[in-house]
């Protein structure tokens, strides 16, 4: 679906790329984790074609993603951190902008908005830039278009509007889909992404399954350090470490511990994931 | 082809455009309306009905006017044309959203339709839409404004004559035969007011072409900077207008810069000289090189008009 062969990209003389290859693929919900400033945002703007790489090739359906075609634009839904909603009513909104997408299902948008309590009538200048936010991501689900780009979805919604958030995504994940949540609050992903991906430095740092990390790395909690530990971090209560998985049983991921053992030991972890 | 433009993509593309911004247009057009209101009630208070046209009918059927009054006409062009400039210009600059607004330029820049038919609504809706809207708006206020204004001349002219009725051989010095001079109503919108009968086709060609021009400018302007592309371009046109003055007072005085040398006129003249001898001579009809202002204020918008569709081709968000 998105393809990004040997990235380069600065603004100015500050490199954001240098030389970055990933691929995309439909039936996977990817996390995109990062240091901020990292890049995921200019990623994001690389796929939708808002930026023009200074070298190297992103695709997206096989459109070069810079020509903006507009058989690749109503495939692509892009939620950015900094997003604009106009001051016209929720109806209004939706009944202008849907027909741009073919496969746009107008009655899950009443319903996901029933799910946020926000009701159709209501004018989206009047609303909380929570409530804004919701509004759009309940758009951007019921577009349906293949790639759905989030960028710090969560950002700016409160704890109730985050379990809703979750469910609601949990709800629309679908075989031919591909979505990308971009964050750097982990704990707001857990349990919905399938796949993990890492930039950091311009670089891809770790990409790899949920099933393939579970399998291969088990997560523990120890009164003691572990000798065998990849990566420790010291806790409270103890000693919260990744070692390698020698059972047969799937172990659950912790983001945020697999996140720190990526900025921390890149190159360890990925050495186990070769075999 | 379906790449680059669809009808269905376009009006659908227009009615979204229309829809976002109707609150911000229906109150630009009210403005506009409220100020062309208050400038035809000014002209009511200060200079309304205070003169006519009447004229006598020579032997021949021909008009003799007594009293030729183009005060109307007047304001309606010193309501209109300066309006459409000011106004057209002000909306022109609006264009392409404000792309110095990183979520409003993503949000605009993602809609599933062709940089030609971005490029294309805002052109259709700032000079187009514009012009028609803004064109209502003016025959909305002068309409009324005319039939007030003529019954008001009427009045003035009937009550004139009334009052003089009587005296046969005061009567007898305004029309040949004795016969009551004829009140003509002033006409609604007429640029006859510039005297140029003639030549009204053309006149009508360089005001538009020049509204279009200065349109396409702002719009260029608007595409062109990120922030604050207001204060820019309107800096970006003092400057070329400085460039021009520049040149036709300091660099070269006398020279016709539309044209090669040999040709000279003044700064804001429209009339061709040439100097032989000392003797100068008209070498050109103040028409052709009217003709060649108005082919320029055609090609520099058609000019400009390219030039942003490709800026907005390559603009990064």
């Amino acid at each position: 679906m998105i393809s990004i062969d040997n990235l380069h990209f600065k603004y100015g003389k500050k490199e954001v790329f240098n030389g970055l290859s990933l691929n995309f693929d439909k039936g996977n919900i990817y996390g995109l984790l990062g240091k901020n400033g990292t890049g995921k945002s200019t990623l994001f703007r690389n796929i939708c074609g808002l930026l023009k790489p200074q070298k190297g090739d992103v695709h997206a359906f096989g459109y070069e993603s810079f020509q903006r075609n507009p058989n690749m634009l109503n495939k692509i839904f892009l939620l950015p951190e900094e997003f604009h909603v106009p001051a016209v009513k929720v109806k209004d909104f939706s009944d202008s902008l849907a027909p741009f997408y073919p496969k746009y299902d107008a009655t899950m948008f009443e319903r996901l908005l029933t799910e946020f309590q926000i009701p159709l009538e209501n004018n989206l200048s009047q609303m909380s830039m929570g409530q804004k936010k919701k509004t759009l991501i309940a758009f951007s689900l019921s577009t349906n278009t293949d790639v759905l780009l989030m960028d710090e979805p969560t950002n700016g919604l409160d704890i109730m509007s985050k379990v809703q958030f979750k469910k609601v995504m949990s709800a629309v994940s679908g075989r031919d889909k591909c979505i990308v949540i971009s964050t750097h609050q982990v704990k707001d992903i857990e349990n919905l992404v399938d796949r993990i991906t890492v930039i950091d430095s311009g670089n891809l740092l770790f990409d790899q399954t949920i099933d393939q990390i579970g399998k291969k790395l088990q997560f523990v909690h120890s009164l003691e350090k572990p000798a065998n530990a990849v990566y420790t971090d010291e806790s409270l209560r103890g000693y919260d470490s990744i070692v390698v998985n020698t059972h047969q049983i799937e172990s659950k991921v912790d983001l945020e511990l697999l996140y720190k053992a990526v900025m921390e030991v890149p190159a360890e972890l990925n050495k186990i994931f070769e075999y | 082809m379906k790449d680059f433009f669809t009808f269905h993509r376009f009006i659908l593309l227009l009615k979204n455009h229309l829809i976002e911004n109707r609150k911000k247009y229906v109150l630009f057009s009210v403005s506009i309306f409220a100020i062309g209101f208050f400038i035809v009630l000014l002209f009511f208070i200060f200079n309304g009905s205070a003169r006519y046209t009447c004229y006598c009918t020579a032997a021949n059927g021909t008009k003799d006017y007594i009293e030729h009054n183009r005060d109307w006409l007047m304001i309606q062009n010193i309501v209109y044309w300066p309006g459409l400039f000011i106004f057209g210009g002000l909306f022109a600059l609006t264009s392409y959203v404000n792309f110095g607004n990183q979520g409003e330029a993503i949000f605009y820049m993602n809609k599933p339709a062709s940089i030609f038919e971005k490029w294309l609504v805002e052109v259709f809706v700032r000079m187009i839409l514009f012009f028609v809207v803004y064109s209502a708006l003016f025959y909305i206020l002068f309409i009324p404004g005319t039939l007030l204004y003529n019954a008001l001349e009427r009045m003035t002219f009937h009550d004139y004559y009334a009052s003089i009725k009587l005296d046969e051989n005061h009567i007898r010095d305004f029309c040949a035969g004795g016969k009551q001079p004829i009140f003509e109503s002033s006409p609604l919108f007429d640029f006859n007011i510039f005297g140029v009968d003639d030549q009204v086709w053309l006149l009508y060609m360089v005001l538009v072409s020049s509204y279009v021009s200065g349109i396409a400018f702002f719009m260029y302007g608007a595409v062109l900077f990120n922030k604050f592309s207001f204060f820019k371009t309107f800096l970006l046109g003092f400057g070329v207008f400085l460039v021009y003055v520049f040149y036709a007072l300091i660099v070269n005085p006398r020279q016709n810069i539309f044209i090669a040398s040999g040709w000279e006129h003044d700064l804001f003249r429209l009339r061709a000289y040439k100097i032989e001898n000392s003797n100068l001579y008209v070498v050109m009809e103040e028409s052709y090189l009217f003709t060649l202002y108005a082919i320029l204020t055609v090609f520099v918008p058609i000019a400009l008009l390219v030039v942003s569709y490709f800026k907005l081709k390559e603009k990064e968000i």
